[in-house]
C-alpha cells in the first residue's frame, strides 16, 4: 500500500518547502484518500554527494517506532525514485490541512489553549517514553486535524533517539549541527543557543513551553532575528539571565564566552517574580503561569517532564474524556 | 499499514535470533558458505570496522552501531552475494549518520580503500578506483537501508553499563576496563 506506483500527486500542489525538502499533496490511486508526500533529495552540502539525507533516515525510523498514536502523525511508507540518475526518497505521510501556526492565528480562547497542549504533551510524552528526542517542535511542525480536533506531531528530520549515551562533538555542533542549526530558532532552549554538549529530552520540553506561551498569547514567544546571540538576549531580557546559582556550568559553556562575553552582554539579574514573562502572556491564570515558568527553567535538569506536567494543577478541570 | 504485511517474517518478532537460526539458517548457508567459514567472516568485518571506526576518530557507540548493522544485514542476505568489504564500509558511513557523528564519504572512502588494499592488494581493482567505489557504496548505502527495512532501532549494552558503574560506584579504572569489553 502506498508504494510508489500507487500514490500520485501534483507538482503544483505544494504544501511546504524548506530548503530541498518539499512536501506536495497526493492522493493514493485505490482509495483516493488524500496523502502528503515528502520529497527528500540526495544530500549534497556542501557541494558533494553523501548518500541518503540522514533526516531521511531519522525521520522513517523514528515514526515507524512512535507511530501509530493519536498525537503522532501517521506515517505509511517510503519509496525511492530516479531523478536524474540519482535516488529521490519520498515518505508518504496522512495529510493534515492545517498546522497550529494556522490555528493559533485564528484566536484560541483558553480552553482550547489548555486542550491542546494536554494533547502536545501527551504526544510529547509519548515520544519520550520511547527517548526519542523531537528537537525541532515548533508551531509548524505540529499539526491539527480539524474533523477530530487532534494535533498531531510531525516533523521528525532532526530527531534522534538517546537510548545510548551519547555527547555531541563540539566540532559537529559547530559543522553540522541539526538541532542547532537546522531548527527554528527562537523554540531552541538556552541549552542549544549556547551550544552546550548535552542535550537530552528536557530540551524539548523548553520548545513546549514557547508554544504554550504562543497558544496563549497569539503570536511567537521569543522572536528575534535569527542569530542565536540575539535569540539569548531575547530570552534574558524576559527571564533574567542565568547565574551559576541557577544553572550550575552555564558561564562555561562554548556559547557563553565566545558569544556573549565577546559582544560585551550587557546582563541582567534574573527576575524571579516573572514580571515581563506574566506580561507578555496576560491571557494566563495562576496554575497555567506555573506550568510555563517550569517548562521555562534554565537548568534542564530542573524542567519539567512531559509526563509530570500532564498530571500539573492546571489540567484538573480539564475534561479528558473530550480529547 | 505496510511494514506488518509486507516485510519478511524476521522484523515481527525483532531482531532476535535463535543459535540454530544463525548456525544452521542463515541466508549464507543457503549459498553453501559453511558455518565455520560464517563466523570467520564476521570476526573480519567486526575487526575491520573497529579499526575502521578508530582510523575515522569515531566513538565506540558509533562502531558498535555499525557492527549491528552488519550482522542485520547478514541475517537476511549472503556473504556468497555481497562482499562484506564493501558493506563493512556502507555500515560505518550509515551509524554515523545514525549516531549524530558525521564523516564526510570521502575520508570514509579514502580510509577504507587503503584499509581493503592493505587486506588484499590483489584482488579488488575496484575498490583502488575512487569514483568507482564510491558508486559502489551509494548504491549499498540504498540496499543495506531497505534489507534492513529502516530498522535501525537497537538496544547497545552502554545506557545499562553506565547506570551500573553508577549505582555501583566503582573505581574508575575498573569502569575502563568494562568499557572495553562491551
Amino acid at each position: 500500500m502506498f508504494s510508489g506506483r500507487e500514490v500520485e500527486w501534483d507538482a503544483s500542489n505544494r504544501i511546504w518547502s524548506w530548503e530541498k525538502n518539499i512536501v506536495y499533496k497526493g492522493k493514493c490511486k485505490d482509495t483516493g484518500e488524500d496523502v502528503a508526500v515528502k520529497q527528500i533529495p540526495y544530500d549534497s552540502s556542501k557541494g558533494k554527494f553523501e548518500g541518503i539525507h540522514p533526516n531521511l533516515i531519522r525521520e522513517v525510523t523514528i515514526l515507524r517506532r512512535l507511530s501509530p498514536h493519536q498525537y503522532i502523525v501517521q506515517f505509511h511508507n517510503t519509496f525511492c525514485v530516479n531523478d536524474n540518475k540519482r535516488p529521490l526518497w519520498n515518505i508518504v505521510f496522512e495529510y493534515l490541512s492545517c498546522t497550529l501556526k494556522q490555528l493559533i492565528k485564528q484566536k484560541l480562547d483558553p480552553s482550547n489553549v489548555k486542550r491542546l497542549i494536554y494533547q502536545i504533551l501527551s504526544g510529547v510524552a509519548h515520544c519520550h517514553s520511547h527517548s526519542v528526542i523531537h528537537r525541532n517542535l515548533n508551531s509548524e511542525s505540529i499539526l491539527f486535524e480539524e474533523n477530530s480536533r487532534r494535533i498531531k506531531i510531525a516533523g521528525f528530520g532532526l530527531s534522534r533517539s538517546c537510548s545510548i549515551p551519547f555527547g555531541v562533538e563540539e566540532k559537529f555542533l559547530k559543522s553540522y549541527s541539526p538541532g542547532v542549526e537546522a531548527a527554528d530558532i527562537s523554540y531552541q532552549p538556552p541549552e542549544f543557543l549556547l551550544l552546550s554538549e548535552n542535550y537530552s529530552l528536557s530540551s524539548d520540553m523548553w520548545s513546549v513551553g514557547c508554544i504554550f506561551a504562543e497558544m496563549a498569547r497569539g503570536d511567537v514567544l521569543f522572536e528575534a532575528n535569527s542569530c542565536s546571540v540575539s535569540q539569548l538576549s531575547e530570552i534574558f531580557s524576559v527571564l533574567g539571565t542565568p547565574t551559576e546559582a541557577d544553572w550550575a556550568g552555564v558561564t562555561s559553556y562554548i556559547g557563553w564566552e565566545e558569544e556573549l562575553e565577546a559582544l560585551d552582554y550587557n546582563f541582567t539579574s534574573k527576575d524571579l517574580t516573572l514580571e515581563a514573562l506574566k506580561a507578555k502572556v496576560p491571557a494566563l491564570d495562576v496554575d497555567g503561569m506555573d506550568l510555563l515558568s517550569q517548562m521555562l527553567t534554565y537548568n534542564p535538569s530542573e524542567r519539567i517532564t512531559a509526563k509530570k506536567a500532564l498530571d500539573h494543577a492546571y489540567f484538573k478541570n480539564l475534561d479528558k474524556t473530550e480529547l | 499499514m505496510y511494514t506488518q504485511e509486507e516485510e519478511p517474517q524476521c522484523s515481527m518478532r525483532g531482531w532476535y535470533f535463535t543459535r540454530r537460526e544463525i548456525e544452521y539458517h542463515s541466508p549464507s548457508r543457503r549459498d553453501g558458505i559453511s558455518r565455520k567459514q560464517e563466523t570467520q567472516l564476521r570476526e573480519l568485518y567486526c575487526s575491520y570496522l573497529k579499526e575502521l571506526g578508530m582510523r575515522l576518530e569515531l566513538p565506540q557507540v558509533t562502531i558498535a552501531c555499525a557492527m549491528m548493522l552488519c550482522h542485520r544485514f547478514y541475517m537476511r542476505q549472503s556473504h556468497a552475494k555481497n562482499d562484506w568489504k564493501t558493506i563493512a564500509s556502507v555500515s560505518i558511513f550509515l551509524a554515523c549518520k545514525i549516531q549524530d557523528t558525521r564523516r564526510p564519504l570521502n575520508d570514509v572512502l579514502r580510509e577504507a580503500s587503503d584499509m581493503v588494499h592493505k587486506l588484499d592488494a590483489s584482488a579488488l581493482q575496484y575498490i583502488r578506483r575512487k569514483e568507482v567505489f564510491k558508486e559502489l557504496i551509494l548504491v549499498a548505502e540504498i540496499l543495506l537501508l531497505s534489507t534492513i527495512g529502516f530498522d535501525l532501532e537497537m538496544q547497545l549494552p552502554y545506557l545499562l553499563l553506565v547506570e551500573a558503574l553508577r549505582t555501583l560506584n566503582l573505581f574508575p579504572v575498573l569502569a575502563e576496563r568494562a568499557w572495553n569489553y562491551v
